[in-house]
């Protein structure tokens, strides 16, 4: 294997070999979409109603779990590839360390996102079992979802990673709530597109959450067409975009 | 300058509240750099929350059919949101804020050099995540007034009752951070605490739709208490003066609590 | 009685199954600067801290500024001045104002706090960068502004633990030229180190520290001539040789990669190896230190 693909696999193993005592973590992971479903499905469900898919009449909790999944793609990427990765660059200096090795910006910065997507892959299969146990899934496109989660997480990893290299302190973090949370709310995640404005749909579909929620429930409902490729190319252009930047300004901080 | 064997003699007791107040201007002196921060964040999150829940998501509700007792949605969930809000706040200052302060950065070690009591610190601590909710509800209130929500001047007491629910979290959340090194622990704490408490206390819907088992669960949360005093204030739903005092009391005993624990801590973990 | 500093009979702190600090008495004089000087977990650094009053003592006596940390933390503290080991200055905060804040809890009103502030950013030549982030300044700069800043109250007593750990030569020097200022003009110092040489500087009196018990105390001279030789030879041979120093009469303490031998003078005894025949691959001759002192009394050595 190249070096391109070992020195990451480094950073993973890492990651792995810190992580391996906190298994709590992951548990702890396995019923935050069991109280996001019972919460939203039950709770708000029964004062929404029935909602109209795409001609279908669907509960809410059949309509918000795919937007759950998505958004904690989102969430589980922000959450690694900022708290964690400022607390690495900023006060914990496991980056400086790293360089002291063979490992150039480009590998700790590949294995951190990495690591990010194995823990994300994990997040959204335990969630799809979650969504599978109450009766959520209509189609065998479901089997898409994990694929879809991971690219939103990737996309997410790489924004996310980006937008902490300018924090300077834990304060500035609520900049970044700033963001996530009106992504989180208005992505179509809680209420369909069709609720807004028509001169503002475009706005929301310009957004990244949008087009991975869009995506997923689509494979969660069998509902798939020819927008797919649409969502799909642009998760795709976003992250290449956002790993190019995060990689310049990290070389800025760090080989200063 | 005098030598120092006339004055070691002479110890003098430092007025018993000088150096709280001394601690309240020092986190004073660090929030004015982030101060503008706070306010824009303070005030577009809950407009983007309102938006989206209470307009957007509250217009696939029919209030009248669901027995919110509320005109629509967005009066209902815009008061709950503000104690589910102060919880929040309070719970991240909480965590990895509070363990920068207390060990990856040291600024409460330096401070518990100085004549302040690690008594003092903590209650210091918590006051000023309170000062923190206070600030970030008042704006929310502000917020809430723009959409027509309150209605009489009792919703000025509503920032107090949240300073008051961001107190007791402030409390006890701070008091587990201090208790542990695990910074993996706030993740869980997050996941296990905070988001089940957002989600299942009667901020979104009324508790009444649980199970019996979680709604008797709900009713020990701090927050619960904080989202009918809220509302209650804000909108004059079903509160009566001695219920409000029983919230109340509740408040001021998970604050003790918090107190108790979190001085006892933090003390261990300066003295070590 | 009181008018002394610091007065520890059979101080003791155990952190549960571990003992720290094991029964040490010591007592320091008003004016005086007092070392503890030890290598790293010798405890030098728990009995800083009970003396800080912030660590309870498990059992013994401890007076400090003539009261009870126990029950005068607070009033003992406001006539403290303290230097932890990491640099804790505020991040959030420019240099003046981190001296000026701290000034408030000591009770200074805000004006004077300033004119304090000035003074001491004079005092640690920083005043150049008086509001500058903390974050800009280097290790060194940081470590005298946190002496300043452990001087706002103007205390009876500074406590320094380790002050010149991790800095370099130069950044050593300049702290300690401002840290002998300090005992020029009186103020009693208590500092811990595991640098012999910052000891043989700073320090009139000091301890050594191992393992938790004081196992030697005197002045740096005194200590040097009860224990080793005015001079130390060290030699190294090739690591077949024989030479038996024990045979030839020398007193000596053979390391991993030398040999170390006590002599009065350093020369002679060389030159007498020599003309028995013992030449080695190499050679040097110096004073004897308080690392020597060390390894005397616990037969390891002080920096690993």
């Amino acid at each position: 294997m190249s070096a391109a693909v070992l020195l990451p696999l480094r950073v993973v193993e890492r990651n792995i070999v810190s992580y391996r005592r906190t298994w709590v973590i992951l548990v702890s992971a396995m019923f935050e979409p069991i109280f996001f479903l019972y919460g939203l499905g039950v709770g708000l469900g029964r004062l929404v109603g029935d909602l109209d898919w795409q001609g279908d009449m669907i509960t809410y909790a059949q309509f918000v779990a795919p937007g759950l999944i998505a958004t904690s793609a989102m969430n589980g990427a922000i959450f690694d590839m900022t708290f964690n990765f400022y607390f690495k660059l900023k006060e914990n200096r496991t980056f400086e360390a790293m360089l002291a090795s063979p490992l150039s910006i480009a590998h700790v910065l590949d294995g951190e996102m990495a690591w990010a997507m194995i823990r994300g892959g994990f997040y959204s299969v335990t969630f799809m079992g979650v969504m599978y146990a109450f009766g959520l899934i209509a189609s065998w496109w479901a089997l898409l979802i994990p694929l879809a989660a991971l690219l939103v997480g990737l996309m997410f990893a790489a924004l996310g990673s980006f937008g902490t290299t300018f924090a300077r302190n834990w304060q500035d973090f609520d900049i970044l709530f700033l963001i996530t949370q009106p992504l989180f709310l208005l992505s179509t995640t809680f209420f369909a597109l069709e609720v807004y404005p028509t001169w503002l749909r475009p706005v929301v579909q310009a957004t990244p959450l949008y087009h991975g929620v869009d995506l997923i429930r689509d494979l969660a409902r069998g509902t798939v067409d020819s927008s797919a490729f649409g969502h799909v190319a642009y998760m795709v252009i976003a992250t290449v975009i956002a790993r190019r930047l995060v990689n310049k300004r990290l070389g800025k901080l760090l080989l200063q | 300058m005098t030598t120092a064997t006339e004055r070691s003699i002479t110890l003098e007791r430092p007025r018993p509240l000088g150096p709280l107040i001394h601690f309240l201007e020092h986190q004073f002196l660090r929030f004015r750099t982030t101060f503008r921060g706070t306010v824009v964040s303070g005030t577009v999150g809950p407009l983007l929350y309102l938006l989206g829940i209470g307009v957007g998501l509250g217009s696939q509700i029919d209030a009248q059919d669901s027995g919110l007792g509320t005109a629509d949605y967005l009066q209902f969930v815009g008061p709950g949101l503000m104690a589910a809000a102060a919880m929040q706040t309070a719970a991240s200052e909480s965590l990895w804020q509070t363990a920068g302060l207390l060990r990856w950065e040291g600024t409460y070690v330096s401070v518990s050099n100085t004549p302040l009591s690690t008594g003092q610190l903590f209650f210091g601590h918590v006051l000023w995540i309170g000062f923190r909710v206070f600030v970030g509800s008042a704006i929310y209130l502000a917020v809430l007034a723009g959409f027509g929500v309150p209605t009489s001047l009792l919703a000025l007491l509503s920032p107090f009752a949240a300073l008051l629910t961001g107190m007791a979290f402030g409390s006890l959340i701070s008091a587990w951070t201090g208790y542990t090194t695990k910074d993996q622990s706030y993740a869980v704490i997050l996941r296990l605490g905070i988001i089940p408490m957002y989600l299942f206390s009667g901020a979104f819907y009324p508790i009444s739709q649980l199970p019996a088992a979680l709604e008797f669960l709900a009713r020990l949360t701090p927050v619960w208490h904080g989202v009918r005093l809220c509302r209650g204030l804000i909108i004059q739903q079903d509160l009566n003066p001695s219920q409000a005092l029983v919230h109340l009391a509740v408040l001021a005993a998970y604050i003790c609590l918090g107190l108790f624990l979190g001085s006892r801590f933090f003390r261990k973990t300066l003295g070590s | 009685m009181a008018s002394k500093p610091v007065i520890a009979k059979d101080l003791s702190k155990a952190f549960g199954d571990f003992v720290a600090v094991d029964g040490i008495s010591f007592e320091i004089e008003p004016g005086e600067s007092f070392a503890m000087l030890g290598p790293n977990g010798a405890g030098k650094s728990s009995t800083m801290r009970m003396v800080s009053t912030v660590s309870p003592r498990t059992s013994g006596e401890l007076q400090v500024l003539g009261g009870d940390p126990l029950a005068d933390g607070s009033a003992i503290r406001s006539r403290l001045g303290v230097v932890a080991q990491e640099d804790n200055l505020d991040a959030a905060l420019t240099l003046r104002e981190n001296l000026m804040v701290y000034a408030r809890y000591f009770g200074i009103g805000w004006k004077q706090a300033g004119r304090k502030a000035d003074e001491l950013l004079e005092f640690a030549r920083l005043a150049d960068r008086a509001k500058a982030p903390v974050m800009s300044l280097s290790g060194g700069m940081k470590r005298r502004l946190t002496i300043a800043r452990a001087l706002v109250n103007e205390p009876d007593m500074v406590l320094l633990d380790e002050p010149t750990t991790g800095l370099d030569p130069q950044a050593r020097h300049l702290l300690w030229e401002r840290l002998y200022q300090l005992k020029e003009r009186g103020v009693t110092l208590l500092l811990t180190t595991h640098y012999m040489d910052e000891a043989e500087q700073l320090a009139d009196r000091l301890v050594i520290m191992d393992q938790g018990q004081i196992v030697a105390e005197g002045s740096p001279a005194s200590l040097i001539a009860q224990h080793v030789t005015r001079e130390v030879l060290e030699v190294r041979y090739p690591a077949d040789s024989t030479v038996d120093f024990q045979t030839l009469g020398l007193r000596n303490e053979p390391l991993a990669d030398r040999t170390l031998v006590y002599t009065d003078d350093g020369e002679g005894t060389l030159a007498k190896l020599i003309t028995d025949g013992h030449t080695p691959t190499s050679s040097l001759v110096r004073r004897a230190s308080l690392e020597d002192v060390f390894l005397a009394l616990t037969g390891r050595t002080l920096v690993e």
